[in-house]
C-alpha cells in the first residue's frame, strides 16, 4: 500500500498541533503536512500528491472554501473536509455545493474521527 | 426555629407566593418541583407531571434556546438570561381565560427567563429556572411604538408642508413679510430681502413699522397694527411710502392680510414697489394737464369769437356766411365736448378724477336730471316720464358725474326714440340696490353692435353719428363713472321695440315707511 | 506595580483559538435569534494592565459593558465591552430597522444584557471546556458609564492583570469593535498561567 499523504491548512499553531497529535494517534502511517494559509497550501502542494485535505475555514487571505475550490479540480480523487468554529447555514450550503465534508471545532478526538471516517483512510 | 428552619419556611413562601414561575431540575433535566404560579399558568398540577423530563411535559421546549442553556447551566454552571425581545413566549403558558382557547403561540403570556445552577456541597447540579409574565409591559411598549410611529408620521407630513409653504415664500417674485400682532417680523422672504436691501437675520425680531413710512412716528409697536385697521389697510391694496436700507424712501402697494394660528394672530403683507407705474401716472398726469391746457384754449378762443358772430353782436352777417359761422361754431363745440370727454376718460381710468360723494335722495337727483335735459327731449318730440316704483332710496354718489351719466343715457334714450313717443324712467330696489331704468321704445340695438357697445368711440351705425351726432364715448364714460361709484350699468335691447338701460347703486340708508 | 506577563507564540495561539472558538459559538447562537447572519472573530489577544485598558478606551464618551465575575480554581472577572454608539448599533441592527429610536433606547439595556450573555457564556464554556474545569459563574451586570466610572464600578485594581481580547462583529450593514476584557488577580494569573502551560504540553 502506497504511502498517503494528508495536508493540514490552519493559521493557528496550536490547532495544526493538535491535529497532527490526533492524528498520528489514529494513523501514525500518515505522511502529514502543514501550511499556514492558503498561499503557503499552494505552494506546498506544486508536485506533490495529496491523498487528503484537513483546511480550517477563518483564515488570513483566501478562506478555506476558495482554497479548496482552487485546489479540488487539481486533485479530483482526493478527499476535502472543511474544519470551521463558527458553522453557520451557509457555510454548511456552501459546503455541500463542493461537496466536501464540514466538522465542527474545537478540535476534538471526537471531531477528528469523523473527519477520518469521512477520508475513509 | 433555628435558622435553616426558618430560611426554608421563607424559601417555601416565597416560592409559592411569588408573582413569578419557578421550576426546579434535577441534572437528569426532570421535574423536581415547580410552584404554584406555574400551576395556575398551565393547569398543570405539579403532583401529575413530577419527575418526568421539562421537554416531555413541554414539548416545543426541545431544541430551543431553553434546553440548551438548561444544558449550559448544568455542565458549565453557566447563568442564562433570555429576555422577551428575542424569545418571546418560549413556554407554553397562559392567562387564567385563555385556557379554553386553542392554544397557538399567539395566547401565551410574554415571558422573560432566568436559568441557573444550584450547587448543593456533594450532590449533583441543579437546575432553577424561573420565568416573568412581561405581557403588560409588552403591550404598551407596543402601545408607544405606535404612537411614536403615528408621531412621526405627522411630523413628516408637517414637515413636508412646512418645505412647501417655505418653497413658496422662496419663490415668490413679490415680497412677503409675516408679522405678529405687536408687528415683529416672523418671516422676511428673499424677495423683500432684495427690495429692502435687509437680509432676513437682520429683520427677524425687529418691527415692521420701521419699513414703512406711515408707521414710523408711532411710538408703541402695538399701535401700528391698530393704525393699519384704522388707515384700512387690513384686508385691503393701500399705498403706502417704504425705507431701504440706504435710507430712501420709495412708493409701495401694500396688502396685508390676517392670519389666525389657533390663538395667535399674524399678519401677512405683500408689498410691490411701484416707483415705475407712478412715474407713468405722473407722465398721464402731466399729459392730461397739458393736453387740457393746449387744446382747449385755442378752442376756446375760437368758439368764443365764432359766438359772437353767431349773435350778431358784432357786426351784420349775410345769412349764406352766418350759416357757415353757424356749421363752424356747432363743429367747435362738438371739438370742445370731444376733449373733455377723451379727457374724463382717461381722468377716470388713471385715477385721476376726483370725485365728491355725498348723499342725496335718489328721487331729487332723477328729477334734476330730467330737468336737465328736458329742452334736449323736445327737440326729439320726446318726454320723459317718471315712475316710482320704491321710495325713500339714498344713494352716494358724486353729484357732478352722476348728472353726467344720466344725462347720457337720458339724451341716448332720447334720440334714439321714434318721435312723440316716451321715454320711461323707473326708479326701483333690488337686492339692495337702488335701480334706475332708462326705458325707450325706439330702435332698438341690433344683435351685432350689443357686445362692443361699452368700447370708445362705437356707434350702431356711423351714419347716426352724423345724423344725430355724438361722440361714441358715453356710455364708455358712464360706465367708468358709475362703477368708481360702486354701481354697475348694463341693459336690453330688443331691435325695432327698444331698449332699457338699467343703472344700478348701492343704497346708502333705506327709510321703511 | 507588576510586571505585563508576555504571552509566548503558542500562548497566543492557543488563547485566539480559544477565543475564536468561543466566539464563533456565540455568533451562530445570535444568529438563530435573530435570523440574520452574524459573524464573531477575534484578532488579536493581549496581556494588559487597567490603566492601559482605561486610555484605550478613552476616546469615547461612554462605554457599555456586561460583566460577569466568575469563581474556581482561579477567580476571573469577564467584561464585554462597547463603544455607546458601536453597542447602540448592535441593538439596532439586531432588533431591526423599523423600530423607533426611542424604543431602542428602552430596550437597548435588557437586549445588550442578553447578548452579552450569550459572548461571555460562549467564552467561559470554552475555556472550562479546554482546562476541564467548571467555574460558578453569576448573572451578567450591565453598565453604561464613561471609562474612568467603569474603572471604578469594575473594582478594577492597579495590581490587575487583564486579558484583553479584540473582537470584531460584522453584521449585514454594519462592523462593530469591541472587547473582551478578562480580568486577573495576580493569584489568578498565576494559576492561570499554569493552566496554559499545561494545555500546552498535553500537545507536544
Amino acid at each position: 500500500m502506497s504511502v498517503k499523504t494528508l495536508l493540514i491548512v490552519d493559521d493557528s499553531k496550536v490547532s495544526r498541533m493538535m491535529l497532527s497529535a490526533l492524528i498520528k494517534d489514529k494513523y501514525p502511517e500518515l505522511v502529514l503536512m502543514e501550511a499556514e494559509n492558503a498561499d503557503d497550501a499552494q505552494q506546498k502542494v506544486e508536485g506533490n500528491d495529496i491523498a487528503y485535505f484537513s483546511v480550517d475555514l477563518n483564515m488570513p487571505g483566501l478562506n478555506g472554501l476558495e482554497l479548496i475550490e482552487i485546489l479540488k479540480p487539481k486533485y479530483p480523487d482526493s478527499k476535502f473536509a472543511l474544519f470551521t468554529a463558527n458553522i453557520q447555514d451557509s457555510t454548511h450550503e456552501q459546503a455541500n455545493a463542493l461537496n466536501i465534508c464540514c466538522v465542527n471545532k474545537p478540535i476534538t478526538e471526537e471531531s477528528v474521527g469523523k473527519m477520518l471516517e469521512y477520508f475513509n483512510v | 426555629m433555628d435558622s435553616n428552619a426558618l430560611t426554608i419556611e421563607c424559601y417555601w413562601n416565597l416560592v409559592n407566593n411569588i408573582n413569578s414561575g419557578i421550576i426546579v431540575l434535577n441534572s437528569e433535566k426532570k421535574i423536581l418541583h415547580w410552584n404554584q404560579w406555574i400551576q395556575d399558568h398551565s393547569q398543570f398540577s405539579l403532583n401529575t407531571y413530577k419527575d418526568q423530563l421539562l421537554s416531555d411535559v413541554f414539548p416545543d421546549l426541545k431544541n430551543s434556546r431553553i434546553i440548551a442553556a438548561i444544558d449550559d447551566a448544568l455542565e458549565l454552571g453557566l447563568p442564562s438570561l433570555i429576555s422577551n425581545i428575542f424569545s418571546r413566549t418560549p413556554f407554553a403558558l397562559y392567562n387564567s381565560g385563555n385556557f379554553n382557547i386553542d392554544q397557538s403561540n399567539n395566547n401565551r403570556i410574554q415571558q422573560t427567563v432566568n436559568i441557573s445552577r444550584i450547587k448543593v456541597e456533594g450532590e449533583k447540579p441543579y437546575c432553577l429556572i424561573q420565568i416573568n409574565d412581561v405581557t403588560a409591559s409588552t403591550v404598551r411598549e407596543q402601545n408607544l411604538e405606535q404612537q411614536v410611529k403615528e408621531r412621526k408620521e405627522i411630523e413628516s407630513s408637517l414637515l413636508k408642508i412646512e418645505t412647501r409653504q417655505r418653497a413658496i415664500m422662496q419663490s415668490m417674485i413679490d415680497a412677503l413679510i409675516i408679522f405678529d400682532s405687536n408687528g415683529f417680523i416672523d418671516a422676511f422672504n428673499p424677495a423683500a430681502e432684495k427690495l429692502f436691501g435687509y437680509s432676513e437675520n437682520d429683520m427677524m425680531g425687529d418691527n415692521i413699522a420701521f419699513l414703512i413710512e406711515e408707521f414710523s412716528g408711532v411710538k408703541e409697536l402695538r399701535e401700528s397694527i391698530e393704525l393699519m385697521f384704522e388707515l384700512g389697510i387690513i384686508g385691503k391694496t393701500k399705498e403706502c411710502e417704504a425705507r431701504k436700507r440706504n435710507g430712501s424712501h420709495f412708493p409701495v402697494d401694500i396688502s396685508i392680510s390676517e392670519i389666525e394660528l389657533g390663538d395667535e394672530k399674524f399678519f401677512s403683507a405683500v408689498i410691490r414697489d411701484i416707483t415705475d407705474r407712478k412715474q407713468i401716472d405722473k407722465i398721464k398726469k402731466d399729459f392730461i394737464a397739458t393736453v387740457s391746457h393746449e387744446l382747449r384754449t385755442p378752442l376756446t378762443s375760437i368758439r368764443g369769437s365764432l359766438g359772437l358772430l353767431c349773435g350778431g353782436l358784432i357786426a351784420d352777417v349775410p345769412k349764406k356766411a352766418l350759416d357757415l359761422i353757424q356749421i363752424a361754431n356747432n363743429n367747435c363745440e362738438r371739438l370742445i365736448y370731444l376733449i373733455n370727454d377723451i379727457l374724463d376718460i382717461e381722468k377716470a381710468a388713471s385715477g385721476q378724477m376726483s370725485f365728491e360723494f355725498r348723499q342725496f335722495d335718489l328721487k331729487t337727483l332723477v328729477k334734476q336730471s330730467i330737468a336737465n335735459n328736458e329742452s334736449y327731449a323736445t327737440q326729439y318730440n320726446v318726454n320723459y316720464q317718471l315712475i316710482e316704483m320704491a321710495k325713500d332710496l339714498t344713494v352716494e354718489v358724486d353729484e357732478h358725474r352722476f348728472q353726467q351719466i344720466m344725462s347720457n343715457l337720458l339724451s341716448n334714450a332720447a334720440k334714439f326714440s321714434i318721435a312723440e313717443n316716451s321715454v320711461e324712467i323707473i326708479i326701483n330696489f333690488q337686492n339692495d340696490f337702488a335701480e334706475i331704468d332708462v326705458k325707450d321704445y325706439g330702435q332698438g340695438i341690433p344683435d351685432k353692435f350689443k357686445e362692443n357697445i361699452w368700447n370708445k368711440f362705437t356707434q350702431a351705425d356711423t351714419s347716426t353719428t352724423r345724423e344725430k351726432g355724438g361722440t361714441g364715448l358715453g356710455l364708455a364714460i358712464s360706465k367708468t363713472l358709475i362703477e368708481a361709484m360702486h354701481g354697475n350699468i348694463s341693459f336690453t335691447s330688443k331691435e325695432g321695440e327698444g331698449s332699457t338701460f338699467q343703472l344700478r347703486l348701492p343704497v346708502a340708508k333705506n327709510k321703511t315707511t | 506595580m507588576s510586571d505585563i506577563p508576555k504571552l509566548n507564540e503558542l500562548e497566543e495561539d492557543l488563547l485566539k483559538e480559544l477565543f475564536n472558538l468561543g466566539v464563533g459559538k456565540a455568533a451562530a447562537s445570535l444568529s438563530t435569534i435573530v435570523t440574520q447572519e452574524i459573524l464573531l472573530s477575534v484578532p488579536k489577544v493581549e496581556f494588559t494592565k487597567s490603566s492601559a485598558m482605561v486610555d484605550l478606551l478613552n476616546n469615547n464618551t461612554s462605554i457599555i459593558s456586561i460583566s460577569q465575575s466568575i469563581h474556581g480554581p482561579f477567580d476571573a472577572k469577564s467584561i464585554l465591552l462597547f463603544p455607546e454608539h458601536g453597542g447602540m448599533e448592535v441593538v439596532r441592527q439586531m432588533l431591526g430597522s423599523q423600530l423607533s429610536d426611542e424604543a431602542i433606547a428602552d430596550l437597548h439595556e435588557e437586549a445588550l444584557s442578553e447578548i452579552g450573555n450569550i459572548v461571555l457564556n460562549a467564552c467561559i464554556g470554552a475555556i472550562s471546556k479546554s482546562m476541564n474545569t467548571v467555574f460558578d459563574v453569576e448573572i451578567p451586570k450591565f453598565n453604561q458609564a464613561s471609562p474612568e466610572e467603569l474603572l471604578k464600578v469594575s473594582n478594577l485594581l492597579d495590581s490587575d492583570t487583564i486579558l484583553l481580547i479584540n473582537i470584531n462583529m460584522k453584521l449585514k450593514d454594519s462592523d462593530i469593535e469591541g472587547y473582551l476584557a478578562f480580568v486577573f488577580s495576580s493569584e489568578s494569573l498565576k494559576k492561570l498561567q499554569g493552566s496554559l502551560t499545561q494545555l500546552i504540553d498535553s500537545l507536544s
